[in-house]
């Protein structure tokens, strides 16, 4: 069975999701690492050490707040269920409370496959995350699964 | 946490295993990180609601597997490592209140670009010792000359 077709595809992948800013601050830096249960002293307030102050874990950018909402497709699918396939996060500068986010989605990828229950259609968004000085801070990619 | 000296590249051979991390994940640790991360998925803490789905117990956030073994490479290159990449890919659910230990091995380690790199397979294992997620890690290391 085919899901999406060529025309489909091509229409997916020039979604752009409307950027979206976060501010972090040490709360969230400090509950984020709470509920991992990470208590390395970086990610503490009175974190000392070659960073020098407090730097977010992580774990972080693992929260789906920074992941965006769900993968909006130009179009329906008769799949129903939603899973999370799985992720990738590259980081190339420290994010620290204060730091103010700006994050671009794009769908990058549409896979379909046979599973055991089925029809799946896999799709990968890719955010890119920018500091409030314009340094690339993450990029990250996340797969879901529908089903 | 005890003080450690900082891990050096020197330090690191291909094929060595990493410190394991523990973990137990609680209701209260799932409600927790739903609260930090921004997942309100019932599955993640209402059995009955879970259990309506098919699914055997409360669910374990995948993305909280992601960030335990995102602690697990972080604990092991200390301070002065940086940690580039992390790739996870979820095989199997975990459920609340089992136990559940993060592993990692070195794959390969190089220099590149002014940067002592070092590659790791990671994963988290569940009691019947099935991983239940796997993944990749990039890390930089310092060098013992500096």
């Amino acid at each position: 069975m085919t899901i999406v077709s060529e025309e489909q595809r091509k229409q997916a992948l020039a979604v752009r999701l409307p950027p979206f800013t976060v501010e972090i601050d040490k709360s969230m830096v400090r509950r984020v690492a709470e509920a991992v249960g990470d208590d390395n002293p970086l990610w503490q307030d009175s974190a000392k050490g070659p960073t020098r102050g407090m730097v977010a874990s992580p774990a972080l950018l693992h929260g789906i707040y920074f992941c965006g909402p769900r993968p909006t497709l130009p179009f329906d699918v008769p799949l129903k269920r939603v899973l999370d396939g799985g992720g990738e996060w590259e980081y190339s500068a420290p994010i620290r409370p204060g730091d103010i986010l700006t994050a671009n989605t794009r769908i990058v990828d549409l896979t379909e496959r046979e599973g055991s229950t089925g029809s799946l259609l896999l799709v990968v968004r890719e955010t890119q995350w920018t500091n409030q000085k314009g340094q690339l801070v993450a990029k990250m990619k996340a797969t879901t699964i529908l089903r | 946490m005890t003080i450690m000296t900082q891990l050096c590249f020197e330090d690191v051979q291909v094929g060595m295993e990493i410190p394991a991390l523990k973990k137990h994940p609680s209701p209260e640790q799932l409600v927790k990180w739903a609260g930090a991360s921004g997942d309100f998925n019932v599955i993640h803490y209402n059995k009955e609601a879970s259990l309506a789905q098919g699914l055997p117990d409360i669910i374990v956030h995948g993305r909280l597997k992601s960030a335990f073994l995102s602690q697990l490479v972080t604990d092991w290159i200390g301070a002065q490592g940086a940690l580039k990449k992390i790739a996870v890919q979820h095989r199997a659910t975990d459920t609340v209140n089992t136990d559940m230990v993060c592993k990692g091995v070195v794959k390969n380690k190089s220099a590149q670009g002014g940067e002592n790199l070092v590659t790791l397979e990671v994963w988290t294992e569940n009691s019947r010792g099935e991983k239940t997620c796997r993944g990749d890690a990039v890390v930089a290391l310092p060098s013992r000359g500096h």
